[in-house]
């Protein structure tokens, strides 16, 4: 068997099993999830629940939102920088594979550039979840983990993109289907659950005209 | 069955999607939650933050419902219920969280910490660990209509000094409290004299179609988690509307009051309710734009503030109606910061001020409305709720914070346009 | 009230605003033993409501409920 064929199985095959499980998992997730019963508002309505759930998954691009964002702007940022390069070192292993023409020398420094800092964040991050105290109570060998294969997941995103070697790249891409099959099971999953909670939370808060506030009588 | 398994039952039954959503990997343990929290900063207790205190319910609901938690618990945390937790969770639903959704506004992902705390509030009071003191205020609440003719006869007797008092506010001897009339406007105050006579006085001022509820608005069993229980006390005042022929109910102020009637009660019934539901500041907001009630602003140039109470301006959706009547009344009022849906929680909430055993600990948790309030220099706090009022008044004192504390509609009827 | 019903604790609840005269002669309740009495003043009218409603709902005896000069005097005993 050569490096060849091994790096093409799990850049294709391997990848296609894993988010072929991934989304089986997914939808069971979300099957359960949708047959929990659910109490819907029925007071007389003072708001607008439609502008209530885009305001909702809006708030996360508005830091002066959230108190939260509003007094920690660097920490929004970051949060901000970690998500980006994750998305697109997830894009990156579609592009690998399904768009080798598009992978030109700029592109692959604009895509490790963009993930470079997500690893840094990455780093502070677990710095911070050990060092505080109050993050440190609340973190689980799960939280740990996850932090840290995604800083794995991140280098060897970095290193393929960067050196592009058939080893590197093999590293890449089994870190992605290792993710792919445990992110179901992990708090990494958080994104499958957000569009539920904002979207019932949006609708509740722009129901009763609580997000966005009504500022004068409708 | 052992008491854990039946909490679990319960728990079970309580488990909806809202709930689930929350329950299990929804939270990254992020940690932005940390400082939104009244409980947190005032005590610094890392074990206080919104985020411990839900964990520890939380890996009690991942342990069922969570895959990995089933298989590996350690790996997330997740743990079996024991009895000593059951002991824990009663002080993390109902002393550490008053149930105020700061957290939530301030959540990235929107964790609905408050809703999972409500489920197992009424899970505590299905197996009978819930605070004692909330059980007997809303047992107190239901005796009353139990007893209703002994009461009738009370209550009327009670009337007749309190209508006094409104013929002389208002310098008219023909100002009534009318009770169990047909009316456009049934009014639900507290036990309180002071949730009774300011509305009276603007009912008579604006010459209202009105009549007064024979049972208070307050809904204790709603603390407790207690559906049936809380269905039942707001059932009486929709029997009361439906054979007295009104229109409207509007609700004294009184935080929890508002958010049992004007929003729970309809999803605990399952259909909107017959009538149109009010507070009384939305109602004199309406009479102070058509032009009917009218205030006398020149003597009011006092430092004064508002305290938004959680249940009327976060989970309730008033924020502008106070703010309208206070601006036409004083020309010196102060916001507080911050406030709105950003408002901290006074720190007795969720039924707190009733428990005197965790007097001394809400007394210390009050601390960031006190340093709110401070902020302002005003003399005088306003806010619309009974048990922010009674919260502020003894924070006030504690904290030597030299402030009057009064509801809005109280303080609003001393200035009246009376000719 | 029988002339031989002895006062086991008095209350002075005046100035609260209701819940707060239920909330505490529940708790001075607990304080006395069963078929002793305690006796409460209280300014707000509410407690003419609260007080029956809560001895109703609790099982304990409300002996009388009087109100003199604007002050609520009401009598409890505890039955269980």
């Amino acid at each position: 068997m050569t490096n060849e064929y091994i790096l093409h199985f799990i850049e294709y095959e391997l990848q296609a099993i894993a988010l072929m499980w991934m989304a089986v998992l997914y939808t069971i997730k979300i099957v359960q999830l949708s047959r929990l019963p659910i109490s819907w508002e029925r007071g007389e309505k003072k708001g607008n629940p439609t502008r209530g759930v885009l305001r909702s998954y809006g708030t996360i691009f508005m830091p002066w939102s959230m108190e939260s964002s509003k007094t920690h702007l660097w920490r929004w940022a970051e949060f901000g920088l970690y998500h980006i390069g994750a998305l697109v070192a997830i894009f990156n292993t579609f592009t690998f594979p399904f768009a080798p023409a598009m992978m030109t020398p700029f592109v692959r420094v604009l895509f490790a550039v963009l993930i470079a800092p997500a690893f840094v964040v990455g780093i502070l991050k677990l710095i911070r979840r050990i060092g505080k105290q109050e993050l440190r109570i609340i973190s689980t060998p799960d939280d740990y983990f996850s932090l840290v294969s995604l800083q794995f997941f991140f280098f060897f995103g970095i290193m393929a993109l960067l050196v592009g070697t058939p080893s590197w790249r093999m590293a890449y891409f089994l870190i992605t289907a290792g993710f792919l099959f445990y992110v179901p099971f992990s708090k990494i999953s958080h994104y499958i659950y957000f569009f539920f909670s904002r979207y019932l939370t949006g609708k509740r808060y722009g129901w009763r005209g609580v997000i966005p506030r009504l500022e004068s009588k409708s | 069955m052992s008491i854990t398994r039946t909490a679990l039952e319960e728990v079970e039954k309580r488990f909806n999607r809202l709930i689930g959503t929350s329950a299990t990997n929804l939270c990254t343990h992020c940690g932005w939650c940390v400082e939104s929290c009244h409980v947190y900063l005032s005590t610094l207790n890392p074990e206080l933050s919104p985020v411990a205190k839900t964990e520890r319910v939380r890996r009690v609901l991942k342990r069922s419902h969570d895959w990995l938690s089933k298989l590996v618990p350690f790996w997330t945390g997740a743990a079996d219920l024991t009895e000593s937790e059951l002991d824990k969770w009663v002080e993390l639903a109902y002393k550490y969280c008053t149930l105020c959704e700061r957290c939530v506004i301030n959540c990235p992902m929107a964790v609905e910490t408050p809703q999972i705390m409500g489920a197992i509030r009424g899970t505590l009071t299905s197996i009978k660990k819930s605070p004692e003191i909330l059980d007997q205020l809303t047992g107190a609440e239901i005796a009353r209509e139990d007893g209703l003719d002994m009461m009738r006869e009370i209550f009327r007797e009670h009337i007749v000094d309190l209508e006094k008092e409104v013929q002389e506010k208002l310098n008219n001897p023909s100002a009534k409290i009318p009770i169990e009339e047909e009316a456009e406007i049934l009014y639900v105050p507290l036990s309180g004299v002071h949730t009774i006579i300011p509305p009276a006085v603007i009912f008579n001022y604006v010459g209202a179609s009105w009549t007064l509820s024979m049972f208070e608005s307050s809904n204790y069993a709603m603390f407790l988690g207690d559906i049936p229980r809380a269905k039942q006390i707001v059932n009486r005042i929709l029997k009361e509307a439906e054979r007295l022929n009104v229109k409207e109910i509007v609700l004294s102020e009184c935080g929890h009051a508002y958010a049992a009637f004007r929003w729970e009660a309809p999803k605990w019934f399952g259909e909107p309710l017959k009538f149109k539901v009010s507070s009384i500041l939305e109602v004199m907001d309406d009479y102070l734009e058509t032009g009917v009630l009218t205030f006398d602003s020149s003597q009011n140039g006092e430092a004064i503030t508002y305290h938004d109470p959680c249940n009327i301006g976060r989970k309730g959706g008033i924020f502008e109606e106070p703010r309208r009547i206070i601006n036409v009344i004083s020309s010196n009022y102060r916001e507080m910061y911050p406030s709105r849906e950003q408002n901290f929680c006074c720190g007795g909430g969720g039924g707190l001020v009733a428990n005197t055993d965790w007097q001394d600990y809400r007394i210390e948790t009050g601390k960031v409305k006190a340093d709110q309030i401070r902020e302002t220099r005003a003399k005088k706090v306003l806010t619309s709720c009974d048990n922010c009022l009674h919260q502020i008044q003894e924070i006030s004192e504690y904290y030597d914070l030299n402030v009057e504390v009064s509801n809005v509609s109280q303080w609003a009827i001393s200035a009246l346009t009376i000719t | 009230m029988d002339k031989d019903m002895s006062i086991a604790k008095t209350l002075n609840l005046e100035g609260l605003l209701c819940p707060i005269p239920v909330v505490k002669l529940s708790n001075a309740v607990k304080g006395i033993g069963v078929g002793e009495v305690i006796e409460a003043t209280a300014t707000d009218p509410g407690v003419m409501m609260d007080i029956p409603a809560w001895c109703k709902s609790t099982g304990n005896d409300l002996i009388s409920l009087d109100k003199e000069d604007g002050i609520f005097r009401f009598v409890v005993c505890r039955v269980n």
